[in-house]
């Protein structure tokens, strides 16, 4: 079942331009020179209920403008967009209370106050009853592993632990739709890895729809099975993450090791060398001629061990977004 | 009932500010306190009880009443984005900011009262407050709306920042106007009459004025009627000001970059 749909959406914005110079200012106040910049140009996708989808792109792309017009938070300039039936920027109470959306970014929590004080009031903002609260915060808390902290002034805690509690504030409604714009930003490694299984676990306990925005690969590896990759506006990739490597893969990248020292000159033929010294090298060779490469290789030459492997989904993706540059 | 846990939520997270509502409201006390100052120069005996109650009323008016919510929706909800978090929550912008404001105003009223009976103890000064119980009622109900009016139009003038990116000038004049005209210096009675009369066309006696001189009991129940009816059509003009501007200026929210 499609709970978000979305149909030839497009968001553009209008950008005022100012000539340099004092002459140029005093031009501006009678005309003033503007483009429309594409942010989102046309873009149709379906996501089924339960489904965690990675919406990914470099900066510019038009991600967290797609996600502010599912949220209702931007008015789209053309296109159909629905959530879970509702079109978003109505912003109806119904359609609200099923929604959240959590941005790396922006925080709601007082500053002053303990995390619980937020909780309570988003409890009275979501008429959530008090079993139902009590039960969401004792789980997400357990999950999150934040239980002692919940009476500590939100100042007084670390990022990692904001972030947490930013997170528990936008699910104590239980939202069937969860829209994360960048929520591991500026964390350390663990906490990254701690929050990608707080949010694993969450989609599979909830079965709630998730769209995750991120610039770290890891986010997306981890989470999600489908990824929607989009660039200048446009969508250049909707499907299965192991699809990407499918399609896109040019080279596979074989590691040697060598009992012997190898020559790097006796190597280059067999592709690009990445990585070289004597005794191991790094080679990203042709898919088509990666089976070939390695058996001459055990063949002619001292190997100690040899890995063929996929190259990493951020090569492969950098590789899209280059080829779709223009 | 929910709404009522709201309002206490966010009268906790004030109070944790304590100190800095204390202070503003210090800054707002000064200038009531030297014109208590000039008037004892050149005034005496039962019209200066009266000065001096309208000056120390205008003080805890001020502090109850007059919202400065309009910084706030400005700089931070529309030019820093804040909005959005506002925005993805089902409950409405003008009710949830209005929750934050309400306890400000308690606080800040409690703080003037507490230096109201300060300043009647240790100087001896006469309040002169109407004893009638119709009056009393009718003066809180005037209160009541003249809240209403001040916030629905800060909360207009913030708005604003939808369209202009510099608003402090804007506000600044604001600010002018309602010292001016809505009694802030002196009673407005007391003003030239050119003066008086554009004051009595304009919305802001009726957010300090009016509400300051009915609970001197210096109106009958008729006056103040008239007073109410003046205040519910500048209450409904305001709302109406406050919903165009709101959903034209929504739209135009961009949170580009935000």
């Amino acid at each position: 079942m499609n709970i978000i749909s979305v149909e030839h959406f497009y968001r553009y914005f209008r950008i005022y331009q100012k000539p340099p110079g004092v002459l140029g200012s005093f031009k501006s106040l009678f005309k003033r020179k503007h483009y429309d910049s594409k942010a989102v140009d046309d873009i149709s996708f379906r996501i089924d209920e339960g489904e965690l989808v990675g919406f990914i792109g470099p900066n510019g792309a038009g991600k967290t403008t797609t996600l502010k017009c599912l949220s209702g938070l931007l008015f789209p300039s053309g296109g159909k967009i629905s959530v879970l039936g509702f079109n978003p920027f109505e912003r109806k109470k119904e359609f609200l209370k099923q929604i959240s959306l959590v941005m790396g970014q922006k925080n709601q929590l007082w500053w002053d106050l303990p995390p619980n004080e937020t909780f309570l009031l988003n409890k009275e903002i979501y008429q959530v009853d008090d079993k139902k609260y009590k039960k969401i915060i004792d789980e997400l808390s357990e999950l999150l592993d934040i239980g002692e902290i919940l009476n500590v002034q939100v100042r007084k805690l670390s990022l990692g632990q904001r972030m947490k509690c930013e997170l528990i504030a936008s699910l104590i409604h239980t939202p069937k739709v969860l829209f994360l714009d960048e929520p591991t930003i500026g964390l350390d490694v663990v906490m990254q890895k701690n929050l990608r299984k707080f949010i694993k676990e969450y989609n599979k306990k909830y079965n709630s729809t998730i769209i995750l925005t991120s610039h770290y690969m890891g986010d997306v590896e981890e989470l999600c099975k489908r990824i929607i990759i989009i660039n200048l506006g446009k969508i250049i990739f909707d499907g299965n993450l192991e699809d990407i490597v499918k399609k896109y893969a040019v080279n596979k990248l074989l590691t040697v090791f060598f009992d012997k020292p190898v020559d790097r000159s006796k190597l280059t033929h067999f592709g690009e060398i990445k990585e070289y010294d004597p005794l191991k090298v790094k080679l990203a060779v042709p898919i088509e001629n990666s089976r070939d490469a390695a058996a001459l290789i055990l063949k002619n030459y001292p190997v100690e061990d040899i890995n063929i492997e996929d190259p990493e989904i951020e090569t492969i993706i950098r590789h899209i977004f280059e080829i779709n540059k223009t | 009932m929910r709404h009522f846990k709201i309002i206490l939520l966010h009268f906790e997270h004030i109070v944790e500010q304590r100190a800095r509502s204390f202070v503003w409201l210090l800054v707002t006390a000064i200038n009531p306190l030297i014109y208590i100052l000039f008037w004892k120069g050149t005034i005496r005996g039962a019209q200066f009880s009266l000065i001096v109650t309208y000056y120390v009323l205008v003080t805890i008016m001020g502090a109850f009443l007059m919202s400065h919510i309009e910084g706030d929706i400005a700089v931070n909800d529309i030019q820093y984005g804040q909005l959005t978090s506002y925005l993805v929550k089902p409950l409405s912008y003008y009710w949830k900011k209005l929750y934050e404001e309400l306890p400000y105003r308690v606080l800040q009223g409690f703080f003037g009262i507490c230096i109201l009976v300060m300043l009647t103890k240790v100087f001896k000064l006469s309040i002169q407050i109407t004893n009638t119980p119709n009056i009393l009622l009718m003066s809180v109900c005037v209160m009541i709306m003249a809240f209403f009016i001040a916030y629905t139009f800060k909360a207009v003038l913030g708005l604003l920042a939808f369209w202009f990116v510099d608003v402090d000038g804007l506000f600044h004049l604001s600010e002018i106007i309602i010292i001016l005209f809505a009694g802030y210096i002196m009673p407005i009675d007391m003003m030239p009459k050119a003066w008086y009369q554009a004051a009595q066309i304009m919305p802001f006696s009726s957010m300090i004025y009016y509400p300051i001189i009915v609970l001197q009991g210096q109106l009958n129940v008729a006056e103040i009627w008239s007073v109410l009816a003046k205040q519910s059509f500048w209450l409904i003009f305001f709302l109406i000001i406050y919903l165009i501007v709101w959903q034209r200026g929504i739209r135009k929210f961009t949170a580009l970059g935000q």
